[in-house]
C-alpha cells in the first residue's frame, strides 16, 4: 500500500481562493449595478423614442383626415361656385343674348340685371376671379387654390413628414429594444460568472463587460442620430408653389420651388413640381416651335432626374421624365427611363406607348410594333376582364388610349411639318424619316383609334374589317340665296358647295361633309367622332346605324344652326368615320379666328 | 456601539439589503404607473382620432348639405329677381305686353315658392342674401351636442400622459443609481460604504418624491 497525497488544497489556498471568489461576485455586483442602470437609461430613451413616434403617427393621422376634410369642404364650396353660380350666371348671360338676337331687349335687360345680381352668391364670381366683361370663363383653378387646394396640399405634406418621424422615432425606439435585450444578456453573462470558481468566470465577465460597452457605443450613435425632416417653412412654401402651379403661374411657381429648394435641398416633391412647372412653360411654343421649348425643356429633366436622386423613384417621375427626354429627342435616355418606369409598374401601358413612340421615331420599328402590341394586349386584358366581372375600366383608360393615338398622330404631324399648338413631338431632325415608318404611322393611328372605338362600344377587340369603302371627305357649305336663306333642291335636300382647302370664315354655323361610299350594309354602326384643335367634342359624337344603301353619296351635317347665339369656335377640326368600329376615313377643315 | 464593531456591521449590511429590496419594489411600482400612464397616453390619442373624424364627417356633410341648398337658394334668388324686375316693369306696360309680363311674374314667383321647398328659409336675411356660413356654424355646434368633435383636449391629455410616463421612466433610473449606491455600499468594506448607502437613500428619496409629484400634478 502505498501512500497517496491528499486530494484537498492546503488551508491557504482555500483562503486566498475564497477572498478571489468573494472580490470577485463583488465586482460582479458592482458590475450588475452599473449595468441596470445603462438599462434603465435605454429603457428611458426608448420609452421616450416610442412617444415620439406615437406623437408623429397621431399627427400623421390626424393630418390626413384634415386634409380629406378640407378638400372635400373645399370641393362642396368650388363646385357650387362654378355649377351653381357661374352656371346660372352663363344660363341668364346665354338668355340675355338670345333676346338681344330676337330684339326683345327690354326683356334681355331685365335678365341681365337678375345676372349680375348673381355674381354676388359666390366669391368665384368677382374679382380677382372673374371680370363679366372680359369674355373669359371665372378663374376656377385659382379659386380652388384659394380656397383649400394650398391648405390641402399644406396637411398633406404634413402628413408625409409626420409619417416619416414616425418611422424615423419607431426605428430609434425598437434600436433600444435592442440594446435593452444586449444589456439583459450582459446581466445573464455577469450571473453566470458567479457559478464556476475557475479562470472561466473571466470568461463570462469579460463577455458581458465587451456587450456593455458596445451597446453604449451603439446607444450613443443611436442618441447623436439627428432627426432630420422638412421644415414647416418649406412645407408651407412648397404648397403655394403647388398653388400657384395649380392656377397657371408657372413662372411664379418655379420661383417659389427655388424657394423651397432653397430650405429644403432634399426636397423630392419640390423637385418633382419645379419639372413640370417648366414643362408646363412649353406649351404654348412646343408645338409650332419645339427648337424654342428645348431650353425649358433641359431644365425640366434635370428636376425630374432631381427628384429621382433624392429619392422619388416612382413611376409617374420616370413616365414624366420618358417624355421630356422622347421631345428633347434624347431616345436613348427616354428608352432607358420609360423601361425603368414599366420595371416599377408594368401595367402602365401609356408608359409602354410612350416607348413605343419613342422607338418610332429613332427608327426601331420592330421594337416599337411589340411595344404597341404590348399596350394593346394590356388595355384588352383590362377592359374585357372588368366587363366580364360586370365592371367598368378605369375612366382614365380611355385618355391614355386616346393619347396614345394622338403622340402618334402628332409625330406624323411633325414628320410632315404640321405642328400644331398641341403637337408634341421631337424636333423634325431627329425623327427617322423613312416610307416604312410613314406607312406604319398610319396603320398604328388606324388601329389605336379603331381598337378604342371597339372596346369602348363593345368590350371586344374589333372584329373583321368591313367592306366599307368611304372616299376622301370634301367638306361643304349648304348654299344660301341673297337673302341668306339656305337653298334646297327639288327633293328638299340641302344643297352643299365644297368649299376651298376646307377652310370656312368665323361664324360658320353648318358644315356638310361630302364624301362617295361603296360596300356598305344596312344597320351597320356608323359613329362620327370630331376633334377640335386635338381634342375630341363629344356633344358632336353621332352614333347611329347605316341606314343609306350599298353604295351612293351622302353628305353629313354637323350644325349649329338651332342657335342663335352659337356658331363654330374657330380652330382646326378633324373628322373621323367609324363602321363597325373600324375607322375608315377621316378628313380636316379648318375655321377662321374672328377678325 | 461603533462603527465597525460586527453587531453595527451586521446591522448596516441587513438594512442595505432591506434598502435594496425596498428600492426594487419600488423601481415595480414606478414602472407600472410608467406603464399605466403610458397606456392611457394611448387611449386618449385615439380618442383624440374619433373626434378628429367626427369633426371632419360633420363639416363635409353639412358642407355638402349646405351648399346644395344654396343652390336650391340660387334658383329662388333668380326667380325672385326675375319677377321683381317683371314687377317693377309692369308700371311702364300696357295692354298685351302688360298681360303677358303679369304672367311670366306670377311664373317666376310661383317657382319661388317651389324652391324654398329646397332650402331652410330660416337662413334667409332680410337683405334677400342666404346665409351660408350661419348655416354650417349651426350645424356643427348641433353635431357637438351629440358627438364629440373637439380632438384638441385628447391631445393635449395624451401629451401630458406620455409626458408623464417619460418622466416616471426618468425616475427609473434615479431608482437605478440608488440601488448602484446600495450595491457599492454592501460590497466595498470600507468607511465609505456610509456615505454610499446615505446617497442611495437620498436617490431612492428623490425618486419617491418625484415619482408621486408627476404622479399628482
Amino acid at each position: 500500500m502505498t501512500d497517496e497525497a491528499p486530494s484537498e488544497k492546503p488551508l491557504e489556498w482555500h483562503e486566498r481562493d475564497s477572498e478571489e471568489s468573494d472580490a470577485t461576485k463583488r465586482l460582479v455586483s458592482i458590475l450588475i449595478a452599473t449595468t441596470t442602470i445603462i438599462a434603465a437609461l435605454a429603457a428611458f430613451l426608448q420609452t421616450d423614442a416610442g412617444g415620439r413616434a406615437t406623437q408623429a403617427n397621431r399627427n400623421a393621422q390626424t393630418y390626413a383626415i384634415e386634409a380629406l376634410g378640407t378638400r372635400a369642404t373645399g370641393q362642396s364650396i368650388v363646385d357650387y361656385g362654378w355649377y351653381g353660380a357661374a352656371k346660372m350666371w352663363y344660363d341668364l348671360n346665354t338668355q340675355a343674348s338670345t333676346l338681344d338676337g330676337t330684339g326683345e331687349k327690354a326683356i334681355a335687360e331685365r335678365v341681365r340685371r337678375t345676372r349680375d345680381k348673381i355674381t354676388t352668391l359666390s366669391p368665384l364670381l368677382a374679382e380677382p376671379y372673374f371680370d363679366p366683361n372680359s369674355g373669359f370663363y371665372p378663374h376656377r383653378t385659382g379659386f380652388e387654390a384659394d380656397t383649400f387646394l394650398v391648405k390641402a396640399t399644406e396637411l398633406s405634406e404634413r402628413y408625409k413628414v409626420a409619417a416619416t418621424l414616425n418611422n424615423i422615432w419607431n426605428d430609434k425606439a425598437n434600436t433600444y429594444i435592442v440594446h435593452l435585450t444586449l444589456l439583459a444578456v450582459a446581466l445573464a453573462l455577469y450571473g453566470l460568472s458567479t457559478a464556476p470558481d475557475n479562470w472561466t468566470r473571466w470568461v463570462f465577465i469579460g463577455a458581458g463587460c465587451a456587450l456593455v460597452l458596445v451597446t453604449l457605443a451603439w446607444m450613443a450613435m443611436t442618441i447623436t442620430t439627428p432627426v432630420q425632416v422638412t421644415s414647416n417653412q418649406a412645407i408651407e412654401t412648397y404648397a403655394k408653389g403647388y398653388g400657384l402651379a395649380w392656377r397657371g403661374d408657372y413662372k411664379e411657381a418655379i420661383a417659389t420651388y427655388d424657394e423651397v429648394i432653397k430650405l429644403a435641398p432634399d426636397y423630392a416633391s419640390a423637385f418633382y413640381e419645379r419639372g413640370s412647372a417648366h414643362f408646363s412653360l412649353t406649351s404654348d411654343v412646343l408645338g409650332e416651335n419645339p427648337q424654342a421649348a428645348q431650353a425649358e425643356l433641359r431644365l425640366s429633366a434635370a428636376d425630374y432626374e432631381a427628384a429621382r436622386k433624392a429619392g422619388k423613384e416612382d413611376g409617374s417621375v420616370n413616365w414624366n421624365l420618358g417624355w421630356i427626354y422622347y421631345l428633347l429627342g434624347f431616345f436613348d435616355e427616354s428608352v432607358t427611363t420609360s423601361r425603368r418606369a414599366l420595371e416599377l409598374d408594368p401595367n402602365l401601358f401609356a408608359v409602354r406607348c410612350n416607348l413605343g413612340v419613342t422607338l418610332l421615331a429613332d427608327g426601331k420599328l420592330d421594337e416599337a410594333r411589340r411595344q404597341y402590341a404590348d399596350a394593346i394586349k394590356i388595355v384588352t386584358d383590362r377592359v374585357v376582364a372588368a366587363r366580364s366581372e360586370g365592371k367598368e375600366p378605369p375612366s382614365s383608360l380611355w385618355f391614355y388610349l386616346n393619347s396614345c393615338a394622338a403622340d402618334v398622330d402628332s409625330l406624323n404631324r411633325r414628320l410632315n411639318d404640321q405642328g400644331r399648338f398641341w403637337t408634341q413631338a421631337p424636333p423634325r431632325e431627329l425623327i427617322a424619316d423613312t416610307p416604312e415608318i410613314r406607312t406604319e404611322i398610319q396603320r398604328l393611328i388606324s388601329e389605336i383609334r379603331t381598337m378604342l372605338v371597339s372596346l369602348e362600344y363593345t368590350g371586344k377587340v374589333p372584329g373583321e374589317r368591313p367592306t366599307a369603302n368611304i372616299s376622301a371627305f370634301h367638306f361643304s357649305t349648304h348654299r344660301q340665296d341673297k337673302d341668306g336663306n339656305f337653298v334646297y333642291n327639288d327633293q328638299n335636300l340641302p344643297i352643299y358647295d365644297p368649299v376651298e382647302n376646307a377652310t370656312f370664315p368665323s361664324g360658320t354655323k353648318k358644315v356638310g361633309i361630302l364624301y362617295d361610299y361603296q360596300g356598305m350594309v344596312k344597320g351597320q354602326k356608323e359613329i362620327w367622332k370630331i376633334y377640335r384643335n386635338g381634342i375630341e367634342n363629344p356633344s358632336l359624337r353621332v352614333v347611329a346605324e347605316w341606314g343609306l344603301g350599298e353604295q351612293g353619296t351622302a353628305v353629313k351635317p354637323i350644325s349649329y344652326t338651332y342657335s342663335t347665339v352659337f356658331s363654330f369656335a374657330s380652330g382646326e377640326y378633324t373628322v373621323e368615320l367609324y363602321i363597325d368600329n373600324h375607322l375608315v376615313q377621316s378628313g380636316t377643315f379648318t375655321v377662321e379666328e374672328s377678325k | 456601539m461603533a462603527v465597525n464593531s460586527p453587531r453595527w456591521v451586521k446591522r448596516f449590511e441587513v438594512s442595505v439589503s432591506i434598502l435594496t429590496a425596498l428600492v426594487t419594489m419600488l423601481s415595480a411600482v414606478v414602472a407600472w404607473r410608467a406603464a399605466i400612464a403610458g397606456d392611457s397616453a394611448g387611449n386618449a390619442d385615439f380618442a383624440g382620432i374619433g373626434a378628429s373624424i367626427n369633426l371632419q364627417e360633420s363639416r363635409t356633410l353639412n358642407s355638402s348639405t349646405t351648399y346644395q341648398q344654396y343652390r336650391a337658394f340660387t334658383n329662388y334668388f333668380r326667380n325672385n329677381e326675375l319677377g321683381n324686375t317683371l314687377a317693377d316693369a309692369l308700371d311702364n306696360a300696357s295692354g298685351e305686353e302688360r298681360t303677358i309680363m303679369e304672367r311670366d311674374r306670377a311664373m317666376n314667383l310661383d317657382q319661388t315658392i317651389i324652391d324654398q321647398e329646397f332650402f331652410e328659409t330660416r337662413y334667409l336675411n332680410p337683405d334677400g342674401t342666404y346665409a351660408v356660413q350661419r348655416q354650417l356654424s349651426e350645424a356643427e355646434a348641433e353635431d357637438a351636442q351629440s358627438k364629440d368633435i373637439d380632438p384638441e383636449p385628447h391631445f393635449i391629455l395624451a401629451d401630458r400622459l406620455r409626458a408623464k410616463s417619460n418622466l416616471m421612466v426618468g425616475m427609473l433610473i434615479i431608482m437605478a443609481g440608488s440601488l448602484w449606491f446600495y450595491t457599492m455600499a454592501s460590497e466595498i468594506k470600507h468607511v465609505i460604504r456610509y456615505p454610499l448607502a446615505l446617497m442611495g437613500l437620498l436617490c431612492m428619496l428623490v425618486g419617491v418624491i418625484g415619482t408621486f409629484t408627476i404622479e399628482v400634478l
